[in-house]
């Protein structure tokens, strides 16, 4: 890829999608094409930039965007054939981030979004007479059920799947494998937001785990003490993304955009640490003594869920479900394998900014204050 | 009951949670002929002469409310239960007095308040009388438990041969005072405190988890202790759960109701190391090891 490629990007306004276009609008002159359907679709592209993107929107910067208003489930991407046609004659890169990353979506659903999409982007990929990469956006947690090394040049397995999302992304992955398109794929561990500010434009599963120990109702995590739990800075995943993206040579590979053990808490510690800087940040919330969950088996977690379920608690199902899709995996304690970020600049260590994240998910109350 | 409107959830589910039984007695209010009747039991069990007790204590755990209308003459205010017990008991030489305000955790309390007074003073035994009777056709349900009326007793003695206090341990957490409207918040820091009271009065005592031979449970649902057991790492089979089921749970005597039946079934032995906990509103979170 050269810099004043011509790019085609889905999932822009996502969680990582607008770090990796951000990022793209900083450090590479080509066209960038946003095919965008729900979130950003009624913006336009000053606002975009603006909102989104967090960049001055510059006639330089409006020229280089173009929003293409799509559906990724649909034939030919829900777009009208000769734009269809065009965009393959122009097109020299894809970056296929757009997903839906809820966990407990039916499986029909999960595939919808993130199966049948990959597959209709992996037909047009097929037409372009010019693509150098297809970059796909993933989960390390394909690898689901799996316990120890994990690979990046292995995804089969039967060892089964922890939730939805993790099921589809990894058939997405083999549809991928499966074609003849240059493809990379970004198998990312967990974003948690900006480490410079805490910022984050989603609050995801770890800050609602986060937000159900503010509240007092966090009971018990499911898991093992020591497991490590791997969160990424977002800026950082985005720019380890786009470098390796803009750079590299070889295609039909997995990476892992991972911060490793070394720079990572255990599921013990994320737990210690959270309580400890929210009540440094919180007073009043500290004097109320809430007592940290206790890190129970499955079996336990399992029949406090039914509890809540029988009794049609909905207030503690909706907080023992949101845990239940997002710890399952700390039962599974693994260690990825990332030969292939080649020397990339490692993740900042997660102590060195995990503060800023939970500042920020107080400042901002998890996203209802401005 | 259900029909009654005495539990709210369904009989599957409270089944599942251990209160397989429910029964409500027809009886007029015979909650003071418990108190009576448990009391006479301990004392005659203990064969203590009733001159030797120098302290009654009477704890319920349910908010106490003065009898009456709001115009009932303020003397009305100070018609005691505790003394009435201790006159219906021929105490001559008991300071009686009541204790309230700690749930469930009341009794365990209580013994642990006698067991420090007759150590440290010239009584040789204290009586430690509990109980709770919930209004009739009331609402039995609370946070997934099943409730009964009890009524219990203790005799706590120096030197005693049975029953030696080994620790007791106590974690308060005054911030949920306001139990109707943190129930949710009580739900969600049950386990952990449980644990943590747990392990802190097995370690006060210089034990280890293993060295309790019986967990002697209050009688809150099966379902809760399978939990605990999972998060303490014992085997469910050394909680003695055989009475959530027959008895629910009363309050505060559970523990001295599945203490004497354990007993009479003959599953203590001398010697054992035995482990009672509760929480009670307020909150607490209340461990107390005996040695049998």
């Amino acid at each position: 890829m050269t810099r004043g490629d011509s790019l085609l990007i889905t999932g822009s306004t996502g969680m990582a999608g607008r770090e990796i276009t951000r990022h793209l609008l900083t450090r590479s002159d080509g066209p960038l094409s946003l095919l965008l359907h729900d979130t950003g679709k009624a913006l336009s592209r000053p606002r975009l930039l603006r909102e989104v993107f967090r960049l001055e929107p510059t006639p330089a910067l409006i020229r280089r965007i173009r929003l293409v208003r799509g559906d990724l489930t649909k034939d030919h991407l829900g777009l009208p054939s000769s734009l269809y046609g065009e965009l393959a004659q122009t097109v020299d890169g894809i970056i296929h981030a757009a997903a839906t990353t809820r966990f407990d979506l039916p499986l029909a659903e999960a595939r919808r979004v993130n199966v049948l999409a990959t597959e209709q982007l992996v037909r047009f990929a097929r037409r372009c007479r010019n693509l150098a990469h297809f970059g796909l956006l993933s989960t390390v947690f394909v690898s689901g059920r799996r316990k120890g090394r994990i690979l990046e040049s292995e995804r089969a397995h039967t060892a089964g799947f922890v939730n939805t999302y993790e099921q589809s992304k990894y058939e997405a992955e083999a549809c991928l494998e499966s074609s003849d398109v240059p493809y990379v794929i970004y198998r990312l561990s967990t974003l948690v937001g900006d480490s410079r500010t805490g910022f984050t434009s989603h609050f995801t599963t770890p800050h609602q785990a986060l937000r159900v120990m503010h509240l007092g109702l966090a009971s018990l995590v499911p898991g093992l003490p020591a497991c490590s739990v791997d969160l990424i800075p977002t800026e950082w995943a985005a720019a380890t993304i786009v470098n390796h993206f803009l750079n590299q040579a070889a295609a039909g590979r997995a990476i892992h955009v991972v911060a490793g053990p070394a720079r990572s808490y255990s599921l013990a510690q994320v737990i210690d640490e959270s309580y400890e800087r929210l009540g440094e940040l919180d007073p009043a919330w500290k004097a109320r003594h809430y007592p940290k969950p206790a890190i129970a088996t499955q079996a336990a977690f399992q029949l406090l869920v039914r509890s809540a379920e029988q009794a049609r608690d909905s207030l503690m199902i909706g907080v023992l479900g949101m845990l239940r899709y997002f710890t399952e995996q700390f039962s599974y304690p693994k260690d990825f394998d990332a030969t292939n970020l080649n020397g990339a600049d490692p993740a900042p260590d997660i102590g060195d900014y995990y503060g800023r994240v939970v500042a920020y998910c107080l400042k901002t109350r998890w996203g209802r204050r401005a | 009951m259900k029909r009654s409107k005495q539990v709210r959830s369904s009989v599957t589910f409270l089944s599942e949670l251990g209160f397989a039984y429910g029964y409500v007695a027809d009886e007029p209010d015979r909650f003071n002929e418990l108190l009576v009747a448990a009391a006479e039991q301990a004392m005659a069990d203990s064969g203590r002469p009733p001159a030797q007790i120098g302290t009654l204590f009477l704890y319920s755990g349910l908010n106490p409310h003065a009898p009456g209308s709001r115009d009932a003459g303020i003397l009305e205010r100070f018609r005691y239960p505790v003394a009435k017990l201790a006159d219906q008991l021929e105490l001559p030489h008991a300071n009686a007095m009541a204790l309230s305000q700690q749930g469930c955790s009341g009794l365990l309390s209580a013994i642990n308040l006698a067991a420090r007074m007759v150590e440290a003073g010239d009584q040789p035994a204290a009586l430690c009388v509990a109980g709770d009777a919930l209004p009739p056709n009331t609402n039995r349900e609370i946070m997934y438990n099943v409730m009964s009326d009890a009524a219990a007793a203790v005799m706590v003695e120096r030197g005693s041969p049975r029953n030696q206090i080994v620790s007791f341990h106590q974690l308060g957490q005054s911030a949920y005072w306001d139990s109707p409207q943190q129930e949710r918040e009580l739900i969600a820091a049950y386990f952990p405190m449980a644990q943590r009271a747990i392990c802190a009065a097995v370690e006060q005592a210089g034990l280890r988890l293993s060295d309790i031979r019986w967990i002697v449970p209050s009688n809150v649902s099966l379902r809760s202790w399978t939990i605990l057991a999972e998060l303490l790492g014992i085997p469910a089979s050394r909680i003695w759960s055989k009475n959530i089921a027959r008895v629910g749970h009363t309050v505060c005597c559970d523990h001295v109701i599945n203490l004497s039946d354990m007993s009479r079934e003959g599953t203590l032995r001398r010697g054992d190391h035995l482990l009672l906990f509760t929480f009670g509103f307020g909150a607490s979170w209340t461990s107390l090891i005996l040695q049998h």
